[in-house]
């Protein structure tokens, strides 16, 4: 193991190996970089831009089939069995864990240890309270009949959910090893960028929760209120369908 | 993409202005008012003709909100806003295009006969 | 933990080692980018002999009418491998080693952005391919050894073949039923359609291709975000984005297109493991409920677009680092630069687009719709006009060069006379009418052939000619090698152009044989003819790897008087790479340092002025010296990282984690209160190194 290549010198660390994971060199400064950025917050932002487009393909397979389960009569409904205030409610919890996260960074880069510790594990506390409403959630829905396999509903809900409610405890995880490591010292203001990676996956946790509560939970069923029906792909139907009618009236 | 290597004078990040904790509380409140918003919309039953783009309106308010401070997309450097974009509108493209198409087909496998 | 032990010096106080140390454990830690390149390559390579095999039993199989060297089972096993391993586990990893090779010399680097990432990668791509090659390697045998009792008694009358028969009935472990495995080979076909993947209609070996290709793709993309930092990121200082040489460029937009493009397929194996083990219902029309069907809610259309949303960049993953070793090969084999740089890069970049938005063309036939037909079918044709200005470019930058035909120049204008071929049978797809007499056709498998071998696979073996000195010090013998491209050339046109006729005249793809009346002998027997060549011609390259092996000849740092940077340095390379990071000035650095510096002339635009100032007063940062400089420097250190266990013990608990699904199954039961214990152990194993990693210091 300890086969050293390893061999240090102050001369041109700059363009030399790379600087991945945990580097207690203590500098402040990443090394510098062509661009002048750090490469570890680059990789989370590539990261999440490449999740954009997993929780994209999960949402789009849970809206493809959003009202098929009322259409095909095979129940639970979704709009029967949702509990919106309940949901309301961690949607909320879950929102103030960006506030609290983002207080968390701006305490470590304030160099201010004892605010850092509170707002991790204030973070932590509310994505843990989440993930638990998230656990009750679907158990009382299990209850009620709805399963991985009841019908296609059950499918995609939980599987979209499930893998959302994943990445939260993903995040309560890397938070408490953030707060561990800054109860051992380990988290100097020089170490600010560990902390603002970390909540940069956390912010983004939210914002999709913030769309799945939009799409999942508050948009409307079939059988829901009238004029609420389908109002999205009709819409958007309405505008192919013109695009559709220019494009057969062309004399081609 | 454009030209960086010679972009050192970018160095520091986190010099770039950052808004203040009370900036952080103020937004928290906004988004926490325009979450007690949509789920009253959804109750009011003279909101139902415009509660759907209603609701998109306020949830993609919510999301800017969240990415441009929370997330420091807004005084970021414009390659981080470049790629999180970039994601973002292909996968909306995408799966626009992909929904578009499962809207059109309408789902009625035939049962076979038995 | 050695290296936590181990402290943190910024003196130099260890002697720097004058060869890298050797040994398994050397290869096993590795994080040094050229030997995580030699792991990919070689492993890239056995699997290309695997799956040639694969190749080779298919065309044995259909060299005459109603032939019976494999049954139909053993034949959709045959064409599944054949097609899953060429395209994940031989195009891509073979991309991935060169560019772990190529492209931290070409920036100017010392390693990747994240050199233990980069072992991640590499250990996690070979858990992926043992999960989907495990059912092969015990059924290939069983294949071979049952052929050959067949040919014993076509020989020499019974009595071997009943003797082989009770061999492979015979296993003496009693858990397992018959040979382990040997009945798991994935056979749906290398797009995995539902619902034949569904558990109504297939057994356990879907699960062996659906895990083993989501591995594979944790895989690929942890290698892409590794690339795209590095490539943004630890550039040589003066190299501008557009002074990168292509080949970086090829690797920044294919990784582009990985980390965009697996997502998708990720999610839709996902979800189709959900289906299997969880009883979700996505792909599922119809549920089997008390011997009666009923309607389940799910769609086999979702996973068609899922697969193609994947599937069309996926062939634009597999062709870009291709197109990319062509534009470095052509100019330095023509003595002049690139034809349209910029374009190129344009080009490159608006294939990578588009191609997001054609994926419904491999879906014309499915009765989707008069408008999206149109829409796709068009956008199709639209990708047709980048691909042609690469095609023009290339041409232009050989017009009026002074060409010399090596090995590797021969392979990559092989590639672009092939791949025109491939791309005008790709852009007659795109015609709806047309496709949909060539779809499931002969003609297709033409088309992607063409592209696939005559475009990737031509270009990749080029680069291992063009390479190799910089790897090993050696150059690969030139006569054994214009054998093998000839061999090549005329095996690969003898098998595959035959098929556009196979295909018109109405050949399906994926039958295991054919009738006498169907007239479609000649061309197949010549199609075998022509796959024995490129067999041979395999053979001419192993002999000519071995033959340079032992030869004792040295290179320089630049045995082709290339332009790029890799090519400033010693073949083969230290391993901190470039002692001094040199300044970049222009795009061609060793040929502008060699050929035009004095011409220069003060007051360009664009900041080279002061670039070429700063160039004057440290002339020690002049690419060209770097070499000469390395044998003078005196004694020091470089800052290199540390070698790690984690990525491999990653890989290795990834590989539990999955394998224990597998084996966790009627014929072979390991369970722990109904837990497969075989997957507790690996995720542990990998959640205490993915902290034992966070927590070691980067060195
Ligand atoms: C000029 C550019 C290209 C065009 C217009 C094009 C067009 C098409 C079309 C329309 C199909 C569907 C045929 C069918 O199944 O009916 C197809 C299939 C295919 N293409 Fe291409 N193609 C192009 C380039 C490529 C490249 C660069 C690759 C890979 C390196 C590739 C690999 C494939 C493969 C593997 C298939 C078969 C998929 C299957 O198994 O069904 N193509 N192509
Ligand atoms: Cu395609």
């Amino acid at each position: 193991m300890a086969t050293a290549t390893a061999i240090e010198l102050e001369l041109e660390t700059a363009h030399g190996a790379g600087h991945d994971g945990h580097d207690d060199h203590g500098h402040a400064d990443h090394p510098p970089t062509s661009t002048g950025l750090n490469s570890r917050k680059m990789l989370m932002w590539l990261f999440l831009a490449s999740d954009c487009m997993f929780f994209g393909t999960l949402i789009s397979t849970y809206i493809s089939t959003r009202n098929r389960s009322i259409e095909l009569g095979t129940p639970p409904y979704p709009n029967e069995i949702f509990d919106i205030p309940y949901t309301s409610v961690s949607a909320f919890v879950l929102l103030m864990s960006s506030l609290t996260m983002v207080l968390a960074l701006s305490a470590i880069q304030r160099g201010d240890n004892r605010g850092l510790r509170i707002w991790i594990a204030a973070t932590a506390l509310l994505g843990a309270i989440f993930v638990g409403g998230q656990f009750f959630e679907f158990t009382s829905f299990a209850h009620e009949g709805l399963t991985l396999s009841s019908n296609i509903f059950g499918s995609s809900f939980y599987v979209l959910t499930g893998f959302h409610g994943a990445h939260v405890t993903i995040g309560v995880a890397w938070l408490m090893s953030l707060l561990f490591v800054s109860l051992r010292g380990g988290l100097p203001p020089e170490h600010a960028a560990d902390v603002e990676i970390a909540g940069l996956y956390w912010h983004f946790v939210d914002i999709v929760w913030i769309v799945i509560f939009t799409l999942v939970y508050l948009i409307p069923y079939a059988d829901g209120p009238e004029g609420a029906v389908e109002a999205v792909p009709e819409a958007f139907l309405r505008v192919l369908t013109i695009g559709e009618r220019f494009l057969t009236a062309l004399p081609i | 993409m454009t030209d960086h290597a010679t972009a050192h004078a970018e160095m520091a990040p986190h010099e770039a202005a950052h808004a203040s904790n009370q900036t952080y509380v103020r937004i928290a409140f906004i988004l926490a008012v325009i979450t007690i918003v949509e789920v009253a919309i959804y109750y009011l039953p003279s909101v139902r003709p415009i509660l759907v783009p209603a609701l998109l309106i306020l949830s993609i308010a919510k999301f800017i909100m969240v990415v441009g401070f929370f997330m420091h997309l807004k005084f970021d450097h414009r390659l981080y806003r470049f790629m999180f974009a970039a994601g973002l509108v292909l996968t909306l493209g995408v799966y626009l295009a992909a929904l578009a198409m499962f809207w059109t087909s309408n789902y009625a496998p035939p049962l076979p006969a038995a | 933990m050695a290296s936590i032990a181990q402290p943190r010096i910024h003196a130099p106080a260890l002697p720097r080692p004058k060869a890298a140390p050797s040994g398994l454990w050397s290869w096993l830690t590795t994080v040094d980018h050229k030997r995580i390149a030699v792991l990919y390559g070689v492993t890239a390579f056995i699997f290309f002999l695997v799956g040639g095999l694969e190749a080779l039993l298919i065309r044995a199989q259909l060299t005459r009418p109603e032939n019976n060297i494999v049954d139909a089972q053993r034949y959709n096993e045959l064409f599944t491998m054949h097609g899953t391993t060429m395209i994940f586990l031989v195009v891509m990893p073979l991309s991935v080693a060169l560019f772990n090779l190529v492209v931290p010399l070409q920036l100017g680097a010392r390693d990747v952005a994240f050199p233990r990432l980069n072992g991640f990668s590499y250990w996690t791509f070979l858990a992926g391919a043992a999960i989907l090659n495990i059912p092969v390697l015990f059924a290939l045998p069983e294949v071979f050894i049952r052929i050959a009792g067949v040919a014993w008694t076509n020989f020499f009358g019974s009595g071997l073949l009943t003797t082989v028969k009770t061999f492979f009935d015979f296993w003496p472990f009693p858990w397992f039923n018959g040979w382990p495995f040997a009945q798991y080979v994935p056979d749906q076909g290398w797009y995995g359609y539902a619902p034949l993947t569904e558990r109504l209609f297939s057994g356990r070996e879907i699960d062996f291709w659906a895990l083993g290709l989501q591995v594979l793709g944790v895989a690929s993309m942890a290698g892409a975000f590794n690339f795209i930092v590095t490539i943004i990121n630890l550039r040589a200082p003066g190299m501008t984005m557009m002074r990168m040489p292509i080949f970086s460029w090829a690797t920044l937009i294919t990784s582009i297109l990985i980390v965009m493009a697996f997502p998708a397929i990720t999610i839709a194996l996902v979800l189709l493991t959900f289906d299997r083990f969880g009883g979700t219902m996505f792909y599922r029309a119809f549920s089997l409920v008390d011997g009666t069907l009923v309607t389940a809610g799910g769609d086999p259309m979702l996973w068609q677009h899922l697969f193609w949303i994947f599937g069309h960049p996926e062939v634009y993953i597999l062709i870009l680092p291709a197109f990319g070793l062509v534009s470095e090969i052509i100019p330095v084999f023509s003595r002049k630069p690139l034809f349209g740089y910029a374009v190129m890069v344009y080009a490159i970049a608006a294939i990578a687009f588009l191609g997001f938005g054609v994926w419904v063309h491999h879906m014309f036939t499915t009765g989707i719709g008069p408008t999206p037909t149109a829409a796709f079918a068009a956008a199709t044709m639209l990708i047709a006009i980048p691909t042609g200005v690469k095609i023009l470019n290339w041409a232009a930058t050989m017009w009026g060069g002074s060409l010399s035909f090596t090995t590797a120049m021969l392979f990559a204008v092989g590639l672009v006379s092939q791949f025109v071929i491939g791309g005008l049978s790709g852009v007659m797809h795109a015609v709806v009418p047309v496709d949909t007499q060539h779809n499931d056709s002969y003609f297709v498998v033409a088309h992607f052939h063409y592209v696939l071998f005559g475009g990737s696979i031509f270009a990749l073996l080029g680069a291992l000619y063009f390479y190799w000195p910089k790897v090993f010090g050696k150059l690969l013998d030139e006569r054994l090698g214009k054998l093998h491209f000839w061999l090549t050339f005329l095996g690969f046109n003898l098998t595959f152009f035959p098929m556009h006729f196979l295909g018109l005249a109405g050949m399906p793809r994926r039958y295991s044989t054919y009738s006498f009346e169907s007239g479609w002998w000649f061309w197949n027997v010549i199609a075998t003819i022509g796959a024995l060549f490129i067999a041979a011609s395999v053979l001419v390259f192993l002999i000519n790897v071995l033959r340079t092996a032992q030869s004792k000849q040295e290179v320089g740092p630049n045995p082709w008087d290339a332009g790029t940077l890799e090519w400033a340095i010693p073949s083969p390379p230290p391993v901190y790479n470039f002692r001094i990071i040199p300044l970049v000035t222009h795009r061609d650095q060793l040929w502008h340092d060699k050929y035009d510096r004095h011409q220069e002339a003060h007051g360009r635009p664009d900041g080279l002025a002061d670039a070429i100032v700063e160039l004057d007063q440290h002339p020690e940062r002049a690419a060209v010296g770097v070499a000469e400089l390395e044998a003078q420097a005196e004694e020091g250190s470089i800052h290199l990282p540390n070698p790690s266990y984690y990525p491999l013990l990653c890989g290795i608990g990834i590989f539990l984690l999955a394998f224990g699904l597998l084996i966790n199954n009627p014929h072979f039961q390991l369970g722990f209160f109904g837990i497969p214990i075989v997957s507790g152990i690996g995720f542990v194993l990998l959640v205490t190194s993915i902290y034992g990693w966070s927590f070691e210091p980067a060195g």
